[in-house]
C-alpha cells in the first residue's frame, strides 16, 4: 500500500504576519534602494602603480608624451 | 621821417614779434620736453618688449626641442612608474638578518602605454611594463651570500588591447588573467605593506627547527589562490553594468578561467568585490576558486576578507587560505591620510597535507600626496604547524616608501 504523500498545509498566514518573507522583502528593497544610489568605484589592484600624483610628474602621475588632452582609456 | 615811420613800423613788427615769442616759447619748451620724455618712456617699453619676445622665442625652441612628436593628433603616449625599497629584518629563531629589498607587495617598475583612438568609439593599445627587484623580499634567503637577482628587468605585462565603449576590451600578450588580483581585493590604504598576498613581505625567508638547517619558505607553504597571475593569454573584458564587470581568458598551455568583479559607492561606503574560477588542469593539475571582498566606509573603518580553495586531484584535503583584515584610515597631518591595519591569514595543506600555516600582522602607512610617496612599516609573525617537525616562528618587520615618479 503507496502511502499518499500529503501535501505541507497552508498556514494561510497573509503576507504580513510572515516575518521571513518580509524581512528578505525589506532586503531586496535595501539593495534594489542601494544600487538606485550607488556610483561605480574604479578600483585599482593592490600591486599595480597607485592612481594619483607622483613625485616628478606631479597632478598626472604619469608623463604624457603626446595626447595629454586625451584621457587614457585604462583609468 | 618815412625812415623814421619805417623804423617805428619795423620796431613795432619786432616788439609784436617779441611778445608774442616771448608768450609761445615756453609753451612750445614745455611740449617739446613732453614728447621727449615720451619717446623716451617709448623706447624704454619697445626694449622691454624685445628682451620678452626674445625670451620667450629662447624657451619656445628649447620646449619645442623636448616635446616627441607624433604625425597623429588621434594618439597617447604616456610612461609611469615607481620604485620601492626598503629594510626588511628578518628572525627564524636560528638565524636573524637585515636585507636591503625590493617590496614584493608592488615592485620596482617602469610602465609605457600607447594608446590611439580608431573612431569615437574604438581605440587600440599597447602597454610594457617591466620591474626590476634587486634583492626582491619574495626571493631573499638567510642562506645567501650576496643580493638575490635577477639583476634585469622581468616581464609584468608585454600586451596590445581593443577598447569599444560599447562591446567591452580584448587583450593579447603578456598580462593580467582574468581571475589575477581576485583574491587581492583592498580598500584598507595598507597593501603596499600587507595585503592577502602574505608571501610578498618576506616570503622569501625559510623556517627552521633551530639546528641550523633551512626548512621550507614561506612561499613553499602560503598561497592566497590568486588566479592564474599574469601569463601569455588572450582576454576579453566585458563593459562595467551597475559596478558589475565580466572577465574571461585562455591562457598558453591550455589554462582557461573566468572571473566577476564588483565596485560601487554606495552614499560613501566603498564596496569592492571579486570572485574566479580558474581550471589548470592541461597543465598546472588543478582547479581553483577564489574571492574577496572589502568594504570602506565613511569613517575610514574598512574591513576585508579572501578565501580560497584547490582541487589538485589529490586524495587527501584540498589546499585552502583564509584571509581577514581590520584598518583604520584617517587625516592625522595635512601631507595625506593615514591608515592603521591588523590581519590574519591562513593556508592549509599546500606544500604537505596536514601543514598548517598561519600569519599575523600589524601595519601603518603614511601618504605624502604632494610626492606620490608611501612611508611604511609593518611586522608579521608567521607560523607553521608540520608533522614530524617543530618548527620555530618566523618573525619579520619591514620599513621602507613607495615613491611613484
Amino acid at each position: 500500500m503507496s502511502e499518499r504523500i500529503k501535501a505541507r498545509p497552508s498556514t494561510g498566514m497573509p503576507l504580513r504576519r510572515r516575518p521571513a518573507a518580509w524581512s528578505l522583502l525589506l532586503i531586496l528593497a535595501g539593495v534594489v534602494a542601494g544600487c538606485a544610489e550607488m556610483k561605480p568605484l574604479d578600483y585599482a589592484a593592490t600591486d599595480e602603480i597607485k592612481p594619483g600624483p607622483g613625485l616628478l610628474t606631479g597632478e598626472d602621475g604619469e608623463f604624457v608624451l603626446y595626447g595629454s588632452s586625451r584621457k587614457s582609456v585604462l583609468n | 621821417m618815412s625812415f623814421r615811420g619805417k623804423g617805428g613800423l619795423l620796431s613795432g613788427t619786432a616788439l609784436f614779434t617779441v611778445i608774442v615769442l616771448a608768450g609761445a616759447l615756453p609753451a612750445a619748451a614745455q611740449s617739446n620736453k613732453e614728447l621727449k620724455d615720451e619717446i623716451q618712456f617709448l623706447k624704454q617699453r619697445l626694449e622691454q618688449l624685445e628682451q620678452k619676445q626674445e625670451q620667450l622665442e629662447q624657451k619656445s625652441s628649447v620646449e619645442e626641442e623636448k616635446v616627441v612628436k607624433s604625425g597623429s593628433d588621434k594618439v597617447r603616449l604616456s610612461v609611469s612608474g615607481q620604485v620601492n625599497r626598503g629594510v626588511l629584518y628578518g628572525d627564524n629563531g636560528d638565524d636573524a638578518e637585515f636585507f636591503h629589498v625590493d617590496n614584493d607587495n608592488s615592485s620596482t617598475r617602469l610602465r609605457f602605454v600607447g594608446e590611439g583612438e580608431l573612431d569615437e568609439d574604438v581605440t587600440v593599445g599597447t602597454q610594457i611594463e617591466v620591474q626590476f627587484e634587486s634583492n626582491s623580499t619574495a626571493a631573499i634567503s638567510f642562506d645567501q651570500d650576496s643580493p638575490a637577482g635577477p639583476n634585469n628587468f622581468t616581464e609584468r605585462k608585454l600586451e596590445l588591447f581593443v577598447d569599444s565603449k560599447t562591446l567591452g576590451r580584448v587583450w593579447i600578450g603578456q598580462g593580467d588573467t582574468a581571475s589575477n588580483s581576485t583574491s587581492e581585493v583592498d580598500l584598507s590604504g595598507t597593501s603596499v605593506i600587507g595585503y592577502s598576498g602574505v608571501g610578498d613581505l618576506a616570503g622569501g625567508l625559510e623556517f627552521s627547527e633551530g639546528d641550523g638547517v633551512l626548512g621550507p619558505s614561506i612561499g613553499d607553504v602560503f598561497s592566497n589562490f590568486d588566479g592564474l597571475s599574469r601569463d601569455d593569454r588572450i582576454r576579453y573584458d566585458t563593459p562595467s553594468l551597475y559596478g558589475f564587470k565580466g572577465s574571461v581568458s585562455a591562457v598558453d598551455g591550455g589554462a582557461w578561467d573566468g572571473a566577476v568583479t564588483f565596485g560601487g559607492d554606495f552614499n560613501g561606503v566603498k564596496v569592492a568585490a571579486a570572485a574566479a574560477y580558474a581550471n589548470a588542469n592541461s597543465r598546472g593539475g588543478f582547479e581553483q576558486y577564489n574571492g574577496s571582498v572589502s568594504v570602506l566606509t565613511p569613517m575610514g573603518i574598512s574591513v576585508t576578507a579572501a578565501a580560497g580553495t584547490r582541487d589538485d586531484g589529490g586524495s587527501g584535503d584540498d589546499p585552502m587560505f583564509y584571509y581577514g583584515k581590520l584598518a583604520y584610515t584617517f587625516d592625522a597631518i595635512d601631507y595625506g591620510s593615514t591608515s592603521f591595519g591588523i590581519d590574519f591569514a591562513e593556508t592549509d595543506d599546500l606544500d604537505v597535507e596536514g601543514d598548517e600555516f598561519r600569519s599575523y600582522g600589524i601595519f601603518a602607512v603614511q601618504n605624502i600626496d604632494a610626492i606620490g610617496t608611501e612611508v611604511y612599516i609593518g611586522a608579521r609573525n608567521h607560523e607553521l604547524d608540520r608533522e614530524g617537525a617543530n618548527f620555530d616562528d618566523l618573525f619579520a618587520i619591514l620599513a621602507g616608501a613607495r615613491v611613484k615618479f
